[in-house]
């Protein structure tokens, strides 16, 4: 049965409408303007949404334009059946990426072959632009949490999971794209923030990123940091692709839920990431209370309006600059 | 042990406890070992969300997201026992059975096996049943893929061929010997009709899968003899032996023909290989 569960947070009830205090100053142009291009080997999908069983019939039935699908990895490996059919016909039409919850890279427990033998034959069958998972443990001692624990931001953490990636991007023969996770709590042991830890086992593994955008804003009203901050700490060249979802406000702390529409903070959050990082491939996730396709679908074209806006804003830049440019 | 690995350890042994975090927290027996300035020696609290309040909201999300998986894959069993009880029979199954596999879909494997020694199946008798069949049909959902076989292939087999026919059924097929129709509470829990009273009274369920859609038939004894001389691998000569033993070798061929033909139009067979060796299409 497919499902995608992972990533839900069953904590969504009790949802509370007071505003959150904004962790996003809502003023354009804090963060600086993208310096370089993306990283090459990863091709510009567009905008897309993750592919979830409650959309089969309909995606089957009318094959929706859309750039691209994500699938949860685990959701396909399974001998045959109705995932493995809707994933083949999928394959067929439209880009398909792989974002994994299971592979646990900074788990202490050794890394899990079987588990990364299915990966591969998945990825033969998939044939993914790229495959992604979570800079997180999801369990320990051969138990598995089905969850997205957080570490500790030490050297050791740094150096234990830098490891662990090269070894499965040896095993996969392709790059792996870690993703910031929303987190709930911090350890007193952590010697460097968490963006300072994403990029430097990025920077050691010689892996990439998928950036998060709900996730920043979660865990910066979480923890009480500035998630321009965030942005400003991860290099430019590694970021591949950006991820979107909504949350949940539980008033103490807010929850990612990805079972709400995006709210306009983190949109406006987004808005800065693509200033800093460029028009990457985006992703709209949404696990819980799902809604039909066009409406998720329709937060996609938000996204890309979104980069289109930024685009012009930055070509009129560029002209201006021109203009204002004696030697042109 | 390193430090990371002594900071997942107590993590796990904290967020999995069934008492909650607090009193999980207070019952660890080396406490004082692994975290000597306490929890808030160990995370960040502040005035919003302590530092056990955090990882309480750890200790939800793992057993909620389990109690909702179980839940979802069990919805017969889940209506039978009523969600306050599965709200705690889902903690004691979690204590004793973790998941150990990297897909959430493993997590009910043992479901059937651990409810045969549950109080609550005092009270159920077939409960354990009724959730073996719930996982045979996740089983039969996504089992591999094989290509059926037409029953034409039978008419073109040779008289001679018959004592040696041996049959392999599709991957999706599961046998389930139940003490009572569970699959009657199964059909009104999922179309949700008031749940049946069902005496107890021995059936045996045929599961499987054709095409992408899953089905399953009440079978009677020759059938399920048949099946399991398949399965053994046994030829159709030990599968007419198996047969005559229950209702004699008259009935045998004649009810033998009936539940071959029906296998087939099930597209329940996927080679059949009439060979005295060794196997083949």
């Amino acid at each position: 049965m497919a499902r995608s569960r992972i990533e839900n947070t069953p904590l969504g009830a009790g949802h509370d409408s007071r505003p959150a205090p904004s962790p996003t100053p809502s003023d354009a142009g804090v963060v600086e303007r993208m310096t370089a291009p993306g990283p090459s080997p990863f091709p510009r999908l567009g905008c897309g949404i993750g592919l979830r069983r409650e959309h089969y019939g309909y995606i089957l039935e009318h094959w929706p334009a859309l750039d691209w699908f994500e699938i949860i990895s685990e959701n396909f490996m399974v001998p045959g059946g109705r995932p493995l059919y809707v994933l083949d016909r999928v394959v067929e039409r439209y880009r398909v990426v792989m974002h994994g919850v299971s592979l646990s890279i900074g788990s202490t427990d050794p890394l899990n072959l079987e588990y990364l033998r299915a990966l591969k034959t998945l990825a033969e069958r998939a044939r993914p632009a790229w495959a992604s998972d979570h800079l997180c443990w999801t369990g320990v001692g051969g138990k598995n949490a089905h969850d997205l624990l957080p570490l500790p931001y030490t050297e050791e953490t740094i150096e234990h999971v830098a490891s662990r990636v090269r070894t499965v991007q040896d095993f996969l023969e392709r790059p792996l794209l870690l993703e910031n996770v929303s987190s709930y709590l911090a350890y007193r042991e952590s010697e460097l923030t968490e963006w300072d830890c994403l990029a430097e086992i990025a920077r050691r593994a010689g892996c990439f990123i998928l950036l998060d955008v709900n996730n920043v804003y979660v865990s910066a009203f979480n923890h009480g940091f500035d998630a321009l901050d965030y942005l400003r700490g991860i290099p430019v060249d590694r970021v591949v692709q950006f991820h979107l979802a909504g949350h949940t406000d539980n008033g103490t702390h807010l929850l990612d839920t990805h079972d709400h529409a995006i709210i306009d903070p983190v949109w406006r959050l987004y808005a800065e990431a693509v200033r800093r990082f460029g028009p990457l491939s985006t992703l709209i996730e949404r696990d819980d209370r799902i809604p039909e396709f066009s409406e998720v679908a329709a937060e996609a074209e938000e996204a890309r309006r979104i980069q289109v806006e930024i685009d012009d804003e930055a070509q009129r830049e560029s002209g201006r600059l021109l203009a204002a440019d004696p030697r042109a | 042990m390193t430090k990371l690995r002594e900071n997942q350890d107590v993590f796990w042994r904290l967020i999995r406890a069934p008492e909650g975090v607090a009193a999980a927290l207070a019952a660890l027996p080396d406490r004082e070992r692994v975290l000597p300035g306490g929890l808030e020696g160990w995370l960040h609290g502040d005035e919003r969300l302590s530092a056990l309040a955090r990882l309480d909201v750890y200790a939800n999300m793992y057993f909620f997201r389990l109690f909702d998986c179980l839940a979802e894959d069990f919805p017969a069993t889940h209506a039978v026992v009523g969600h306050e009880r599965f709200h705690g029979l889902v903690a004691e199954y979690l204590a004793v059975h973790p998941s150990e596999h990297p897909s959430v879909r493993m997590l009910g494997r043992a479901l059937g096996d651990f409810l045969e020694a549950h109080p609550l199946c005092r009270e159920v008798s077939y409960l354990p049943d009724l959730a073996r069949f719930e996982w045979d049909l996740l089983g039969a959902f996504d089992a591999a893929d094989a290509e059926p076989l037409s029953a034409e292939r039978l008419q073109r087999l040779a008289p001679d061929d018959w004592p040696a026919l041996r049959l392999e059924l599709t991957p999706s097929l599961r046998i389930l010997e139940a003490r009572a129709p569970v699959q009657e509470v199964w059909s009104a829990a999922t179309e949700g009709r008031e749940l049946p009273r069902i005496a107890p009274q021995p059936t045996v369920l045929r599961i499987w899968r054709e095409d992408l859609r899953v089905f399953h038939r009440t079978i009677d004894r020759v059938e399920l003899a048949a099946l399991r001389a398949v399965q053994r691998g046994a030829r159709f000569a030990e599968m007419c032996d198996a047969a005559a033993a229950l209702v004699g070798e008259e009935r045998a061929a004649s009810e033998l023909a009936t539940i071959l033909h029906r296998w087939f139009a099930d597209l329940a067979i996927v080679r059949l290989d009439v060979s005295p060796g060794g196997t083949g299409h």
